[in-house]
């Protein structure tokens, strides 16, 4: 019984026939860099659903929500704000697949595009918190709502800081056809700031209109 | 040693292109000299030996604090330790073993040894490495300066508020605690996804996924589950960093929030946390048994589909340390069925190391056997007492008494510091070119052994009549004096042990008995190479053919190595390359250049320091040291020359 699943089959890994060169520049799932951003958005995933798990495990504890005398924000600058920040990776799509298609140039454009959108977001968001009638440390909805929002202008920062330093690479002439992994990672981890940003946007203001 | 397994053939003298070819290797790989080159250093094997020294010294210093409480707890109404100093000690004893020792430890061990089984040459981010234990180094450190300059955190190191809130627990202790945890997770996470990619990328060609050792599929599956049970810490200790430090009200009753959502998060996580510190010495006890054996392990597939059913299972019981808050019964019983489903996997485990021992030949009962055979039985009493707490009834009659302490104790020190110390006595000649002497060891393990035992199998006892933890003293005549008494001696045995262990691993560090590249016959790729490695680990990437890559004796084979492995194990052209392979079957499927020594996880650390400590002064210095970060990340990847990566 001991070790006979392991001797099954023939043995792989075992390419044969001329030499062949093995390529140094890997992307997609053959590239360890690629697998180290998708379980840096794996642990972020679990603490945004740990996050929001508490956030419905606080409300379901509370006898009004929101708290007496808060009215549900109004939706339109939320919106607005949201719809800025999915667009933003996109741009930034469109060069990446020029770029593999052997075009520099739309990623030189896209990148400062999905910037300003980003950034966009963050404006639009500031003005919006601007106008809450509370704060973190008014009571619990409030330090839910300060730490979605301060959360996501994190993270979008983050986004921003780490498009920006790629931009600076793109325009020293760091990728080509044959070197694109540095972009794909900023586009897995900024696609997946703006989707995790809409499940906050669902839970913050639509959630309680339900 | 003789040994049943195919002979470890000595390596055939070097021919000339083959000592050029080292030679080039070493240049490549040589790590930077001097005191700037010990900032910079990424190596795997540095980061991991830095990583179990460190921890070693905390588990040092967790034991003194253990002793100092035990003697106050000798006899009666003493006065060696004040309520409040008897507080700061179990709670810097158990952050300090938990977070400091025993995780960094088995991350250290399988930093160090995965690359080896699985025949890489380097981890996926050697710089992430480093920064990891950077790190560590800081938190573990800051920790102790707060704790020796008396702001040590006294809540327990589960940190239950509302106890530890603002408003009951106003300075700075708790804050050093929240900070500092939360920071210290960040390098568990690093050293987390560094494992999981180097494992499914870097194996030799052919180790596809069924014949990697059980070591390697243990520390797989303990990072995965520190990369989904750590943000339930992460989140919990930041929210409580929040209340404590801007005003949030997350565990704040009076304004909505709910100290439950704590227990609830930080078992979340915690019970996770005890089988992601097992899961490692599972691993390493399962590979250290078939070598003494002599056969191969009984049962590879159903302990490795045990390991991944526990890893699952562990993130369905956390409420079993929440019986006593009043839920509701139904979902207790679910809790307490999940919990007691983990003996099955458990039972398999035993049951393959003693047929593995009773079909093998058990040469003779070295000292690495005798801490593997003191674990089983440790570890089978812990989880009986285990099935006994997981019992809603009895739970609530033995909750928070010494019979929990005994009970932890067993599983934790039976369960994870046993095989660490298993571990070491086996993996020592390789790690360092010496064994460690046997006689001490034999020493080593009795002394340990009788004082734990003498410490703990009596505490059951006193918890069962009725002794809470965490009390820094009781009245005489409750019938706990002499129960106490003989804990507090079988402590200072304990330590005694403790003590023969540093003494055998600094006398044996470099006088010990030379051991050659394979002294016990091992099975897995680590003993293919030499004692301690090169620092570019093998000469040549191995071609894995089969489960048992040493027996099986292809690895030194050069003949029916393919032309194309030879010709990227051959032309490094001067940089650091890792061979990638396919996640599944280990097909070749590319070359990785890795980066070279840097100070920049070392600035990168100091950086993220200076936002985590800083957070205890004032809030502002976070988004100054985030911005620090920042600007270290841009130097760590600053690409050398923009035609290399």
């Amino acid at each position: 019984m001991s070790d006979a699943p392991r001797t099954a089959g023939p043995p792989s890994g075992y390419p044969s026939g001329p030499p062949r060169a093995l390529p140094d520049q890997l992307t997609g799932l053959s590239s360890p860099i690629i697998w180290g951003v998708l379980l840096l958005v794996a642990i972020e995933t679990t603490l945004l659903a740990l996050f929001v798990a508490s956030y419905f495990y606080l409300w379901l504890g509370a006898a009004t929500w929101p708290p007496p005398g808060v009215a549900l924000p109004d939706l339109v600058r939320p919106t607005a704000a949201q719809l800025l920040l999915l667009a933003s990776p996109l741009p930034v799509w469109l060069g990446l697949r020029a770029l593999v298609r052997g075009q520099a140039r739309p990623l030189l454009v896209g990148l400062p595009l999905g910037l300003a959108l980003a950034a966009g977001y963050l404006l639009v968001n500031a003005l919006e918190y601007a106008g809450r009638g509370y704060g973190w440390d008014t009571h619990v909805y409030g330090s839910l709502d300060w730490a979605m929002g301060g959360y996501a202008a994190l993270h979008v920062t983050a986004v921003i800081l780490a498009g920006a330093t790629v931009w600076a690479f793109a325009l020293r002439g760091h990728f080509h056809r044959g070197r694109y992994t540095g972009v794909q990672a900023l586009l897995i981890y900024w696609a997946f700031v703006a989707l995790g940003s809409l499940l906050f946007f669902a839970v913050q203001y639509l959630a309680g209109r339900w | 040693m003789t040994s049943e397994h195919e002979p470890a053939e000595r390596p055939p003298t070097p021919s000339a292109p083959e000592e050029a070819f080292h030679e080039e290797l070493s240049r490549i790989w040589a790590p930077p000299p001097g005191l700037l080159g010990f900032f910079t250093a990424v190596n795997h094997r540095v980061v991991g030996m830095r990583f179990m020294v460190t921890a070693f010294v905390f588990f040092l210093l967790a034991g003194l604090l253990a002793v100092a409480m035990r003697l106050q707890l000798t006899l009666p109404l003493l006065g060696v330790l004040s309520p409040e100093a008897y507080n700061q000690a179990f709670t810097m004893h158990g952050s300090t073993m938990m977070f400091l020792f025993v995780l960094p430890f088995v991350e250290g061990l399988g930093i160090y040894l995965v690359p080896l089984m699985i025949g890489a040459r380097e981890m996926a981010f050697p710089r992430l490495n480093a920064f990891g234990y950077w790190i560590f180094l800081f938190a573990g450190v800051f920790l102790f300066i707060a704790y020796l300059s008396g702001h040590g955190p006294d809540s327990g190191w589960y940190n239950y508020p509302p106890l530890t809130g603002p408003g009951f627990r106003p300075g700075a202790n708790i804050d050093f605690w929240v900070v500092l945890i939360t920071f210290l997770e960040v390098s568990a996470l690093v050293a987390a996804v560094e494992i999981i990619a180097t494992i499914l990328k870097h194996r030799a060609p052919g180790m596809s996924l069924n014949r990697m050792p059980v070591f390697v599929w243990a520390l797989f599956i303990t990072a995965l589950m520190i990369v989904f049970a750590m943000p339930g810490l992460i989140l919990t200790s930041l929210m409580l960093g929040l209340d404590r430090i801007v005003g949030t009200h997350f565990f704040n009753v009076a304004a909505g929030g709910d100290p439950f959502l704590w227990q609830h998060l930080f078992w979340f996580f915690g019970h996770p946390d005890v089988y992601i510190m097992l899961l490692p010495a599972i691993g390493a006890i399962s590979m250290i048994i078939p070598t003494f054996a002599r056969r191969p392990l009984a049962g590879y597939l159903p302990v490795v589909v045990s390991i991944v059913i526990v890893g699952i299972l562990s993130f369905g019981v956390w409420v079993h340390h929440m019986y006593t808050v009043g839920l509701a019964m139904v979902g207790l019983n679910f809790f307490a069925a999940a919990s007691m489903l983990i003996t099955i996997p458990s039972a398999i485990w035993i049951f393959a190391w003693i047929i593995t021992i009773w079909k093998g030949r058990l040469a003779s009962l070295n000292t690495a056997m005798l801490f593997s055979l003191g674990f089983i039985v440790l570890f089978i009493l812990g989880g009986i007492t285990g099935i006994m707490i997981a019992a809603v009834p009895f739970n609530w009659q033995i909750h928070d008494t010494q019979f929990i302490v005994a009970h932890f104790h067993y599983t934790m020190v039976g369960g994870v510091v046993l095989p660490v110390f298993a571990a070491v006595y086996f993996w020592f000649p390789k790690f360092t070119g010496h064994f460690l002497d046997e006689r001490l060891g034999k020493w080593h393990f009795w002394l340990f052994v009788i004082g734990f035992n003498l410490t703990f199998l009596l505490m059951h006892l006193t918890g069962i009549e009725g002794m809470p933890r965490r009390v820094y003293t009781y009245l005489p005549g409750l019938g706990w004096d002499w129960l106490n008494a003989l804990s507090t001696a079988g402590a200072l045995v304990m330590g005694a042990g403790v003590g023969v262990f540093v003494w055998n691993v600094l006398r044996s560090w470099r006088g010990g008995a030379p051991a050659g590249p394979d002294p016990w016959g091992g099975d897995s790729l680590e003993w293919a190479t030499a004692s301690p490695p090169r620092n570019y680990n093998f000469l040549r990437i191995p071609l894995v053919t089969g489960p048992h890559p040493v027996r099986d004796g292809v690895v030194r084979e050069s003949k029916a190595r393919p032309a194309w492995l030879e010709e990227l194990t051959e032309r490094p052209e001067g940089r650091r390359e890792n061979i990638v392979t396919s996640v599944l079957a280990a097909e070749p499927e590319g070359r990785a250049v890795l980066p070279t020594p840097s100070p920049w996880p070392f600035w990168a650390a100091m950086a993220l320091s200076v936002a985590f400590l800083g957070a205890v002064w004032t809030p502002w210095l976070v988004p100054v040291g985030l911005l620090l970060t920042f600007v270290a990340l841009v130097g760590w990847h600053w690409p050398r020359d923009p035609e290399r990566p």
